[in-house]
């Protein structure tokens, strides 16, 4: 039976922290859009819900996905992750303490832009929790890209295309009818959706079923690639 | 004295290409062992055989008498690796990247200090890996290797692309390793780093063992010509079979007062490499 070492996940977890701090590149990616939405509703009169949700959507897609795959990439390409694993720490707890990094850090952002939205009480919790549901489903993605690169650089490129496509369609279906169609069975679309009207009482299940498909078929690739390539290959 | 590695009839296979070939080797406790061959014999791959890092195609692998694929928590404790690639976090700095590991093996924050003091870096704690020298980042990663106080040490290439200066420091650490009880394995193509260190060398060549032992019995070995030359101080020279009839004229050479100096014949590593192969070491 494999157990797992808190211990390890700690210690990657705290590593992670002081690099991120030293490293620009991916602190401004958790920056960028929660600023932009904090610029854009303080100084636009428009509601602060509009801004809120496409900026929310495009921070809970695009920020992890681009975050977890660059992170392990870098990791795999320096030679640390295998230095890692080969001090005992297991692929598990590695993607557990990234994952847990990413998240945190994703969903710091998502209170200020529940709070730019006006949310207050219920809704304000259920619009953290979509924006993490986004972001689960997103690092996941972003877990696969990472492992199946070689280095940072074909990571990002990998990456970066699928974060637009998937953290802009939502706002392009606004648009055009043909993309609202395919959007739909998209989880950004979904989560798109669910941050413009975060109550309780307005959910239906199909957001969920098709966020959980998508999930579902993430997880399933991420698996994949997991088995195919390995941590450290 | 025991066994720290054994291996048995070992071989590796990456698709049709054969890399390592019914490879036997045993390596006792205590002893600094040289694994040495050109660029592509196969270092890397048996190195990385012998940590678990991949599965042999045939053979078996063992570690302290454990399966080294069987990578348990007990083994990793008891090894450190430098690997080809320094593997350490280049926007940490030197104390941040011990202390991961540090905590990861559960060891006091007070053996970092220490490791940094025997591998000349005190001064350089706070100093980002990213600022450091290759030599510095050399000694970075055989610190972080030595972190735990592990039994086993293994090397790839330690000395690779290092000054002679630094070379020398990280040869000197090594042997006091070895001092301390600790086992080291390392991988190197640099025939004369071996006869300095080892106790016990291994020529790989094509993914064999093409010769085996101590590294002065081995260059015995292949002494054919087995003669002594006498250099005098006039550039004149004399040579005497290497037996013990020449003993008394050899030492009636040296009461004369002109010798400059004494070789004997015996060939060195890389030509006993470049006998036994035919090949080069580059």
């Amino acid at each position: 039976m494999t157990t797992i070492s808190v211990n390890n996940i700690n210690s990657v977890f705290c590593k992670q922290v002081k690099d991120i701090l030293k490293n620009t590149q991916v602190l401004v990616l958790f920056a960028v859009y929660p600023v932009i939405a904090y610029v854009m509703s303080t100084s636009m009169r428009t509601e602060g819900i509009f801004f809120a949700s496409i900026f929310g959507t495009m921070h809970a897609v695009f920020t992890p996905l681009m975050a977890t795959a660059s992170i392990i990439a870098e990791e795999k390409e320096k030679n640390t992750l295998r230095v890692l694993i080969l001090a005992n720490v297991k692929p598990l707890e590695y993607l557990l303490s990234i994952g847990s990094f990413v998240f945190i850090l994703t969903n710091i952002s998502s209170f200020l832009f529940a709070w730019l939205a006006g949310f207050c009480g219920a809704e304000y919790i259920c619009f953290v929790l979509v924006m993490m549901l986004g972001s689960i489903c997103s690092m996941i993605l972003g877990a696969a890209l990472g492992v199946s690169s070689r280095n940072q650089m074909s990571a990002t490129a990998a990456a970066m295309p699928l974060a637009m496509v998937f953290s802009f369609l939502p706002m392009l279906a606004s648009f055009n009818e043909t993309i609202k169609s395919v959007s739909r069975f998209t989880f950004s679309q979904q989560i798109s959706n669910l941050l413009k009207s975060p109550a309780v009482n307005t959910f239906t299940a199909e957001p969920f079923i098709i966020i959980g498909g998508n999930l579902l078929i993430i997880a399933l690739l991420f698996l994949f690639v997991f088995r195919k390539k390995g941590l450290d290959g | 004295m025991g066994t720290a590695i054994e291996m048995t009839s070992v071989s590796k296979d990456f698709g049709s290409k054969s890399v390592l070939k019914d490879v036997s080797l045993s390596i006792n406790h205590g002893e600094i062992f040289g694994l040495l061959g050109p660029s592509g014999a196969g270092k890397t791959t048996l190195l990385k055989i012998l940590t678990g890092q991949i599965p042999p195609t045939n053979g078996k692998t063992y570690l302290f008498g454990t399966d080294s694929q069987k990578r348990n928590s007990e083994i990793f404790s008891s090894i450190g690796m430098v690997l080809d690639n320094s593997g350490l976090y280049p926007r940490l700095n030197c104390y941040d990247n011990l202390l991961l590991f540090a905590r990861i093996f559960g060891v006091d924050k007070k053996r970092i200090h220490e490791v940094l003091h025997e591998v000349i870096l005190t001064e350089d704690a706070r100093t980002s890996v990213s600022r450091l020298s290759k030599g510095m980042v050399q000694r970075l990663a055989l610190a972080r290797a030595i972190l735990h106080k592990p039994k086993l040490l293994f090397l790839d290439e330690p000395t690779s692309g290092l000054d002679p200066h630094t070379s020398g420091e990280i040869h000197n650490l090594i042997r006091q390793l070895r001092q301390e009880g600790t086992t080291v394995f390392l991988t190197t193509h640099n025939m004369e780093e071996a006869a300095k260190l080892c106790d016990h060398v291994a020529l790989l060549n094509e993914g064999r063992i093409v010769e085996y032992g101590v590294p002065e019995e081995i260059c015995r070995k292949y002494n054919s010509q087995n003669i002594i030359t006498i250099f005098y101080g006039d550039k004149t020279e004399v040579t005497f079979p290497n037996d013990i009839l020449s003993a008394e004229k050899i030492a009636a050479c040296f009461k004369e007062g002109k010798v400059a100096a004494i070789h004997s014949s015996e060939p060195n590593l890389e030509t006993v490499f470049i006998t036994v192969t035919g090949r080069t070491l580059i």
